[in-house]
């Protein structure tokens, strides 16, 4: 593999790399203070690049459709907390976990009722790559890299340096502790589906100007960004993202030797090696049993 | 009128009743020892008292108020402080976030300077993790994280639990300066006699009920209950 090859395929994987830490954000946020496994996150980024095509198709402006996708998909989540998640509160993590794969089939299977299995796609501008130090990069990969890294930091800044984020961090560290010292549920719940259903929505959005919108492409992504939850550490989100970002580059970077058909195995054997090596992830610290 | 009244307090966590009618009352800057055998249902009666059992029927009055209506949440706004026998600090977030993330504390940046100049140790270590701390040191932020929002009550589930014999002595000399600060204490002890010499009055649970009540000292020269519900201590 030539150096140019391989910096075309770093630049690539670290693509993927922020796609992936978008969605294994949304998935670790979701385990650290609401405790289960979101399956539907996939469905929310499908959601969302349909809602941002649709959104685009009818103001004429990518911006416009973007900022649709969040503002809708947010919604969504929220609305699915609301109606769904909400009633497990308490229980174990299988009911919402079995919930959220339900909510995964239904929100497909009505995006395809409407949609069909067609393929849709935004209209991006044609423009010249630039190539740096041999390495091709597109106008448009340059702004999907910084509005994911842009959206990773507020989420993450809005995790550590606000109050309601040092809540939902009071509420994913002991839910019962949190509830006796004041803290109320329901604004740190609200705040974390928002936050889910703009994650997904960025992802969804990024996903869909990489490539084109189908009614799989978000379920497609979740093995990753379960993987990256994973290998960050469970409900570490920081850790999520810093997994994503490596997962992305180490699928990229393998592709000369796997191909692009198996790159996913990668994220497979990666999350089952972490399970069996080292359960609380790379990031994640092993807690006493109390 | 009691700062807090329990009436015929019973219920649990599955089918079957842990506590099966109690009642107790704690007078305003009272500490109140309640002592018992393990499995007495102690720690569950506290848990009730803070809305932390999934069933529960009788009738808690707290300063006027019907507790059992409340949400947990709703109990910390109307003067009930609690500090559970584990897990009792936030171990992820420092020991300045664990003060923070308290609410309804008014003034909310001089109490947690109040905090830190009662617990100097936790001053020096504020950006710490809580995790980090030693035993001693989350005994006081745990203290200090129930004591953010001026109770007047502190419910505590054995807060000398696995602490070393040096350290126990100091969480009761803290415990016993809690009325001078205006908040009275319900205390559960598995050092009963240590709880009891700075209680003014103790309860003996047994199996869900309470079996004796009275002064503390009174309860300390009982020498059959001495030696059946007090232990060693």
């Amino acid at each position: 593999m030539s150096a140019a090859v391989g910096l075309n395929l770093a630049v690539a994987g670290l693509i993927q790399g922020l796609l992936i830490a978008l969605a294994g954000l949304a998935v670790s946020l979701c385990f650290a203070v609401a405790r289960f496994p979101n399956a539907a996150t996939g469905d929310f980024m499908t959601f969302a690049a349909y809602a941002g095509v649709a959104a685009q198709a009818w103001t004429g402006s990518l911006l416009a459709g973007a900022a649709s996708a969040v503002l809708l998909t947010a919604g969504l989540a929220v609305a699915s907390y609301v109606l769904v998640f909400r009633n497990f509160r308490g229980r174990s993590l299988v009911a919402p976990l079995i919930a959220s794969i339900g909510l995964a089939f239904l929100l497909r299977s009505v995006l395809t009722f409407f949609v069909g299995f067609d393929q849709h796609s935004f209209h991006v501008p044609i423009a010249r790559a630039i190539v740096f130090a041999g390495a091709r990069v597109r106008p448009i990969d340059l702004w999907l890299a910084g509005t994911s890294a842009v959206t990773l930091l507020a989420v993450l800044a809005v995790l550590f340096l606000t109050p309601i984020g040092r809540r939902m961090r009071a509420v994913a560290d002991n839910p019962e502790l949190a509830r006796a010292s004041g803290i109320r549920a329901r604004a740190v719940m609200l705040t974390l589906w928002t936050l889910i259903g703009a994650c997904s929505a960025v992802g969804g959005v990024m996903l869909g100007l990489q490539t084109v919108v189908v009614p799989e492409m978000g379920w497609n992504l979740l093995l990753p960004a379960f993987a990256a939850a994973v290998l960050g550490g469970v409900g570490n989100p920081t850790g999520a993202v810093l997994a994503g970002i490596a997962l992305g580059l180490v699928q990229a970077l393998s592709t000369p030797l796997v191909g692009f058909t198996y790159q996913t195995a990668i994220s497979f054997i990666l999350l089952i090696a972490t399970l069996v090596l080292r359960p609380q992830g790379l990031l994640g610290r092993a807690e006493p049993v109390r | 009128m009691s700062l807090l009244e329990v009436a015929g307090i019973a219920g649990g966590y599955g089918e079957a009743d842990i506590l099966r009618g109690i009642d107790l009352r704690i007078e305003p800057g009272e500490i109140v020892t309640v002592a018992g055998t393990n499995g007495a249902g102690k720690s569950t009666l506290i848990k009730a008292i803070m809305g932390l059992v999934p069933r529960c029927r009788g009738r808690v009055v707290f300063d006027g108020r019907d507790l059992l209506s409340l949400d947990p949440e709703d109990r910390v706004g109307i003067g009930i402080g609690y500090v559970p026998q584990v897990a009792n600090v936030f171990g992820t977030l420092s020991v300045l976030d664990n003060l923070r993330v308290v609410e309804g504390v008014a003034g909310r940046a001089a109490r947690i300077r109040d905090m830190l100049d009662r617990f100097p140790a936790l001053a020096e270590r504020r950006h710490v993790a809580a995790r980090a701390l030693s035993g001693g040191e989350r005994q006081q932020l745990a203290f200090a994280r129930a004591l953010m929002s001026r109770p007047k009550l502190l419910l505590l589930d054995e807060p000398t639990a696995a602490l070393s014999p040096n350290l126990v002595g100091q969480v009761f000399a803290l415990i016993a300066t809690l009325p001078g600060h205006s908040a009275a204490a319900l205390l559960i002890e598995q050092r009963a006699r240590q709880s009891l010499a700075i209680s003014n009055r103790g309860y003996i649970l047994d199996s869900g009920r309470v079996v004796l009540e009275g002064p503390a000292p009174e309860l300390l020269g009982d020498e059959r209950m001495a030696r059946l519900y007090l232990g060693g201590g």
